[in-house]
């Protein structure tokens, strides 16, 4: 079952050619799917339309088959998730208390997060594997541990959908592990993924289906394996690759000297 | 950092109501300090003081106190900005302008100041939207503080022009001391006037206490968690504003409460705000009966409120930001 | 024949003692037309808030007040205290700041306070909400004084005292008035002189001050009349007053000998005209106090002097002050006399 479709979405920024060009995604429940191309493709700008943060010039976003307009923001917010890239944190909130933000779109206008949303949001950072920071302020996080504390605050937002905004980006390669296998356990339990990466690495790792996002379309669609050959991935970056599966690893480098 | 709990409000509460009692017996007559509960059972003058001068001036302190550091911490966490202080979206100087306007053009009569003080308030939130809606660069964050900062700027002009017109003798100084800010002459009739405007502004600000939280956030992280913190925002900054809009008519300019007391509450109370800001609350109030207390005893004449507040205010600042830890501000 | 007699002067005695006995309950009116009740000539009377000095000086027109009255503010401009010259009992009086709060005023039980009019909202309300009686007084135009000097006049139940104080002034204007009738009237300037703040300025009194009135009775045209709206001073550039080119500028300083910055302004030549400093002993003589009756006259016999061939200013200074305040020869020599030297000067 299709739990987010954009149909033929086109979109531009005002004075400038279309960042998005008729782009078409379908995600399937309990899929991970990873976007990759080069940065300013767009990849951030689809997160935004699957989010409804920003609205396609034309075509339109579904959400569990109708238009996202239609679902209410309480009910879009219960149901979809964004892990941003990077938050401005201007105050000293402590790590709990910044997951609590998370159950926002469970409560009703007036409620504050209550015992239930507590434990909730305890058991959300248990299973981000952050429980033991529950009491630091957020200003004094390293990075890892702080893209893991957003991790955690989605999780306490219960969606069935996740969307992340290159994850690894900012991550060492062991808490980007961490959070891969985070994300598989999600999609175990039947919550769909989309995140965008550049890094076809983690994308191998994680994703079912890899999508190659160019001049504002998908070029290629695929398992992995499909997806990621030294031809796609020299159309979609424009440099020369070397691709190799070891044992169902991916790996790949630059193709040539420097 | 966890915050201080629960019952540190409730010893918030005791502190203002001891305060706020402590105030009553308080003043220069018959003698500069306390009166005694005998003094005040047989003297008709004394009774009469208290009740006519001493308690509304009380209310209104109290009230005042709530609204400008409530608004504090609105203003500061919708504007991630640790200096921002209530009226600086022209509020400020739109109240005095309209107060100074109405000193010079009319008959001093205090419920004219005052309505007209609350309508140029109000006048100047509104041109500061609108400026900031035409404005075309930026996030709406510095549209809005520009727009401000341009106001505030235009209404400060409007008062040096008045201020000109004004007839030193007696128009003049009461324009002055309005400015300095203060609470003299403050009857049950001013209280009244403004106890609506402010019983609503922060019964919303209170009841979407937790709300803020969310509204601290980036804009698309708010969305993302189901909120319209453009509309949101909007009705909390308004909220706040239309209680300090009608306390500062009454009262004239109080500086650094609305810029101090928050800072005071988060520090001890941690920065949600469904704790820092009923703090804050309880904490302005009890700074601003404090500081009126001296205004009205200590000397035999009045010293200006907003004097009180912004010295001990700065020097409070300045404490604060020389002490080790240090808020990671935006 | 002893016994009628004997009738007749107990009759007579009480007929008078009660002519002579403290009035009943009486009431007066002020000048925003309240109507305030008194038992008895109040005893703790304390004239507070601003321009205190100008309602001391009317106040005190009036003999025997001064033991009634226990606090005052600010009588001393810069020259000097005017107080102790009309108050023996000066020292012994509480002395309050412009801005004294009700609750001070309280703490020394008065039971009448004058204020000047515009403070009824700033601290006169307040005052009478404790239960304080308030009068207020204007002072501000030779009308508004006659109409508050009857006030005065029937709270101190004393309208015999009242009525020779408005004869006194209302027949020297009168006589100024009918002798420069039919005068050709100089342009006159009067404008105050600001050597603070490093610029010097030149201001001029809004067109509804009392310095208006005094100037056109003594037979001057107040050139500064359309200097433009607005109920204070105003400042004026030195174009301004070249294009009025009065011929007589008469230069006011308050707490400042007016004397030697008539010189100054003199000896700088930047204004044409007869340039000469507005007479003050403890207080300049154009403004709304008791004196401005004796600005009224310097003015007349300096535009006029062929009119007023008989007025001797040094006359004139010694009856207002021995008849109006009851100072002595000797304190009027010593204390008031020489500060007016250069007023009799120009004579």
């Amino acid at each position: 079952m299709s739990i987010l479709e954009v149909r033929q979405a086109v979109f531009s920024y005002p004075g400038a050619r279309p960042v998005l060009d008729g782009l078409t995604l379908s995600l399937e429940e309990g899929t991970i799917a990873a976007i990759l191309g080069p940065n300013g493709a767009g990849k951030s700008t689809l997160l935004d339309i699957c989010l409804g943060w920003k609205q396609p010039d034309r075509g339109a976003v579904f959400m569990a088959g109708k238009p996202l307009s239609d679902w209410s923001r309480g009910e879009r917010g219960r149901m979809i998730s964004l892990v941003p890239q990077r938050e401005n944190v201007r105050f000293d909130f402590t790590v709990t208390e910044y997951v609590l933000l998370g159950r926002a779109p469970h409560l009703r206008p007036l409620e504050a997060p209550g015992r239930r949303d507590r434990a909730i949001a305890r058991e959300a950072l248990i299973a981000a594997g952050i429980a033991g920071l529950a009491d630091r302020s957020v200003t004094t996080l390293s990075g890892g541990e702080y893209q893991l504390m957003l991790i955690a605050r989605s999780l306490a937002q219960q969606p069935s959908l996740l969307l992340l905004d290159e994850p690894a980006s900012q991550l060492d390669p062991g808490h980007q592990l961490r959070v891969m296998r985070l994300l598989k356990k999600l999609s175990r339990k039947g919550i769909t993924v989309l995140l965008t990466s550049h890094s076809p690495h983690t994308a191998a790792f994680v994703a079912d289906t890899i999508h190659l996002l160019k001049a504002g379309r998908f070029r290629f669609s695929g398992r992995p394996r499909e997806a990621l050959t030294e031809r796609n991935l020299r159309a979609v970056y424009g440099v020369p690759f070397k691709v190799g599966w070891n044992r169902g690893i991916f790996s790949c480098t630059w193709d040539g000297v420097l | 950092m966890r915050g201080a709990s629960a019952s540190a409000l409730l010893l918030l509460v005791l502190l203002l109501v001891l305060t706020a009692a402590g105030s009553v017996f308080l003043g220069r007559y018959p003698a500069p300090g306390f009166v005694s509960a005998g003094t005040l059972a047989h003297d008709p003058i004394a009774q009469r003081l208290v009740l006519s001068i001493r308690l509304p001036r009380i209310v209104m302190g109290i009230l005042l106190g709530f609204s400008l550091a409530a608004a504090g911490t609105v203003f500061q966490m919708i504007f991630a900005n640790p200096l921002v202080e209530p009226g600086f979206l022209g509020v400020s100087q739109g109240a005095a302008f309209g107060a100074a306007s109405t000193i010079v053009a009319l008959a001093p009569s205090p419920a004219v100041v005052e309505t007209g003080a609350l309508l140029f308030a109000l006048a100047g939130l509104a041109l500061s939207w609108l400026l900031a809606r035409l404005i075309r660069y930026g996030g709406w964050i510095l549209r809005l503080v520009l727009a401000g900062i341009a106001v505030s700027a235009l209404f400060s002009a409007g008062i040096g022009l008045v201020k000109l017109a004004a007839d030193p003798r007696n128009q003049l100084p009461e324009i002055t001391f309005w400015l300095l800010g203060g609470l003299w002459g403050v009857a049950w009739r001013d209280v009244l006037f403004v106890a609506p405007p402010v019983i609503v502004g922060l019964a919303v600000v209170t009841l979407l206490r937790w709300k803020l939280n969310v509204l601290s956030l980036d804009d698309r992280v708010a969305h993302a968690l189901g909120s319209a913190p453009g509309r949101e925002r909007a009705l909390l900054l308004f909220a706040a504003t239309m209680a300090t809009a009608a306390a500062v008519s009454v009262s004239g300019l109080i500086g650094w409460a609305g810029l101090m007391v928050p800072h005071a509450a988060r520090r001890v109370f941690g920065t949600d705000a469904s704790r820092s800001l009923p703090a804050s609350l309880l904490m302005g109030a009890i700074y601003i009966l404090l500081c009126d207390d001296l205004a009205r005893t200590v000397l035999p004449a009045e010293i200006p409120l907003g004097i009180l507040t912004a010295v001990i205010g700065a020097c409070a600042f300045i404490a604060l930001m020389i002490a080790r830890r240090t808020e990671r501000g935006g | 024949m002893r016994r009628i007699l004997l009738i007749v002067s107990v009759i007579a005695g009480v007929w008078v003692h009660s002519a002579f006995a403290a009035p009943g309950p009486y009431s007066v009116t002020d000048t925003l037309g309240r109507s305030v009740s008194f038992q008895r000539i109040p005893e703790r009377i304390v004239i507070a808030g601003r321009a205190t000095l100008l309602l001391v000086d009317a106040v005190y027109l009036f003999p025997g007040i001064a033991q009634r009255v226990v606090g005052v503010g600010g009588t001393d401009q810069g020259l000097g205290d005017f107080l102790p010259l009309i108050d023996r009992g000066a020292g012994a009086k509480l002395r309050f700041s412009n801005s004294v709060g009700p609750e001070q005023l309280a703490a020394v039980r008065p039971d009448l306070v004058i204020l000047k009019s515009y403070l009824k909202a700033q601290l006169g309300d307040s005052l009478e909400k404790i239960g304080i009686p308030v009068l207020y007084l204007d002072l501000e135009s030779p009308e508004k004084f006659y109409a508050d000097v009857q006030t005065l006049g029937r709270l101190f139940q004393q309208p015999e005292r009242a009525h020779f104080i408005q004869d006194w002034y209302r027949s020297r204007v009168d006589a100024v008035a009918r002798a420069t009738a039919a005068a050709e009237k100089p342009s006159v300037l009067v404008v105050q002189y600001n050597a603070r703040d490093g610029t010097n300025a030149f201001t001029v009194p809004p067109a509804g001050w009392i310095q208006t009135v005094t100037t056109e009775t003594a037979g001057g045209v107040a050139v500064w009349k359309d200097a433009g709206p607005g109920d204070g001073w105003k400042k004026v550039g030195l174009e301004q007053l070249s294009a009025w080119n009065p011929r007589y500028v008469f230069v006011i300083s308050y707490g400042k000998p007016s004397g030697p910055i008539a010189e100054d302004i003199r000896n700088s030549g930047s204004l044409a005209g007869a340039i000469a400093g507005f007479p003050s002993d403890f207080y300049s003589w154009d403004q709304a106090d008791t004196r401005w009756i004796l600005g009224l006259e310097w003015m007349a016999v300096t535009l006029h002097p062929e009119l007023f061939p008989g007025l001797d200013m040094r006359g004139e200074v010694r009856e207002f002050f021995t008849r109006l305040y009851g100072i002595d020869e000797s304190t009027l020599s010593r204390e008031i006399l020489p500060r007016l030297e250069d007023a009799f000067a120009r004579r």
